[in-house]
């Protein structure tokens, strides 16, 4: 095989390497428009409404109610059956329809996109303890603002 | 052209490659992009109307795929670029507000470092903004699967079982390296088996699981790993195989425990935006 063959396979081959099989995984760092644009999109057409999620909890089914994961009564050990959080206001078995909230709903963007999004000012009062009395002082301060 | 030119002119091919291959145009489709690739309100109507179906059929806890690049692009067999598990939650809004939907629990792929990867929750207008069709695969296993893989999520196995170690083509049967697919298989079979010991799950992955063949030249396989940081088949021997939703699908209805394997599609009827066009495990 000469040069010329070996350069044309190699470029043939390289070109073609993001054929692989995971690819289009890689996390939504880069989606920061996403928010902006979901947000203009909000209450637009089929779109009801957007919002950002704070927490989400999966939801348990205990003798046929639907709990959040993570609630003071689990971890509290009560009594599941009398002091659930219904979340979906329904008793649920498996196989029935589940109630799915017309609001659509988003991630807020990765911590080192808000952290580079542009600022505004706003009052902080910064408290310093001293062994004689506790002093409050306020200054502008910077801080970030998510986009939505 | 003498050797030394030769030489000169491969390294820079190569480098000039190299660079295009790492570059955002070279990993179409793999939402680093900062546009998506159809309409917001499409997406967010799409995304919707996934989760609607997945409700509709009480699924608390299902296999969800994504396609993130043209299909003339994939190794043959292969159909989605995604996979991650999707859990019925109580979600808590900016406002306090706390409504019912699908938080989707994800393994990505750092966009900083392709070597690794981060786990992240995210929900399904997120998980389909790159994708470049608006296709989802979906797995609904049995009840009781559904109820391991929610305790599974709820007792942060997922997060136990993470190895932030990323390959593209990644071996499910050790644990060199993880991708999106081998951290969801993972966390299946942690639940399946009770256990977080990636011993025993490698062992079990090793005697029930079948991995799909990726077929591509042993040529492309050694220049991608030479040259791009998310490629290796260090933790392969012999053919290289990995985890893919399909091999997931397959495995979970082998073994009886999925109720439900389905490809969905906007139908675009007219007045009908959450309509779907649902086919079975054959277009899979």
């Amino acid at each position: 095989m000469n040069i010329k063959k070996i350069v044309v396979l190699a470029s043939l081959s390289i070109l073609s390497l993001p054929s692989f099989a995971e690819a289009g995984s890689v996390e939504h760092s880069g989606q920061a428009s996403k928010h902006s644009v979901l947000a203009i999109t909000d209450g637009v057409g089929s779109i009801t409404k957007v919002s950002s999620a704070v927490v989400a909890s999966p939801v348990l089914v205990v003798g046929g109610l639907s709990l959040a994961a993570g609630s003071a009564v689990n971890s509290a050990g009560e009594s599941l059956a009398n002091n659930a959080q219904n979340v979906s206001g329904h008793h649920h078995g498996h196989n029935k329809a589940l109630v799915i909230t017309e609001i659509t709903i988003t991630a807020d963007p990765a911590p080192n996109v808000v952290m580079q999004t542009p600022t505004v000012k706003k009052d902080e009062k910064i408290i310093t303890h001293t062994s004689e009395e506790t002093t409050v002082k306020t200054k502008k301060t910077t801080i970030t603002e998510a986009e939505h | 052209m003498n050797r030394k030119s030769v030489i000169l002119c491969l390294v820079t091919f190569f480098s000039v490659s190299f660079a295009a291959l790492n570059s955002g145009s070279a990993h179409a489709g793999s939402q680093q992009t900062p546009s998506a690739m159809h309409q917001p309100e499409e997406i967010a109507v799409f995304a919707k109307s996934v989760e609607k179906y997945a409700a509709s059929k009480g699924a608390r806890a299902f296999i969800i795929a994504r396609v993130g690049r043209p299909a003339e692009d994939l190794p043959k067999g292969i159909q989605y670029t995604h996979t991650a598990i999707a859990v019925y939650s109580a979600i808590t809004l900016q406002s306090g507000e706390i409504v019912n939907g699908y938080a989707i629990h994800n393994l990505y792929q750092d966009s900083d470092d392709k070597s690794r990867s981060v786990l992240m929750t995210d929900y399904p207008v997120d998980f389909f903004w790159g994708a470049y069709e608006l296709k989802a695969g979906i797995v609904i296993p049995t009840p009781a699967l559904q109820s391991k893989l929610i305790a599974a999520i709820n007792e942060g196995k997922n997060k136990t079982l993470h190895n932030p170690k990323y390959s593209v083509l990644a071996s499910p049967f050790n644990s060199m390296y993880q991708n999106c697919t081998e951290h969801t298989l993972d966390v299946i079979n942690a639940a399946i088996y009770n256990t977080t010991n990636t011993a025993q799950i490698k062992l079990n992955t090793s005697a029930h699981f079948d991995a799909q063949r990726v077929h591509t030249s042993r040529f492309k396989l050694f220049l991608g790993a030479t040259f791009m940081d998310d490629i290796t088949t260090r933790d392969h021997k012999g053919r290289v195989k990995t985890a893919t939703f399909t091999s997931i699908a397959n495995y979970l209805d082998k073994f009886d425990l999925s109720e439900q394997v389905a490809t969905l599609r906007p139908s675009n009827k007219p007045n009908k935006p959450y309509a779907l066009d649902v086919t079975g495990l054959s277009s899979l």
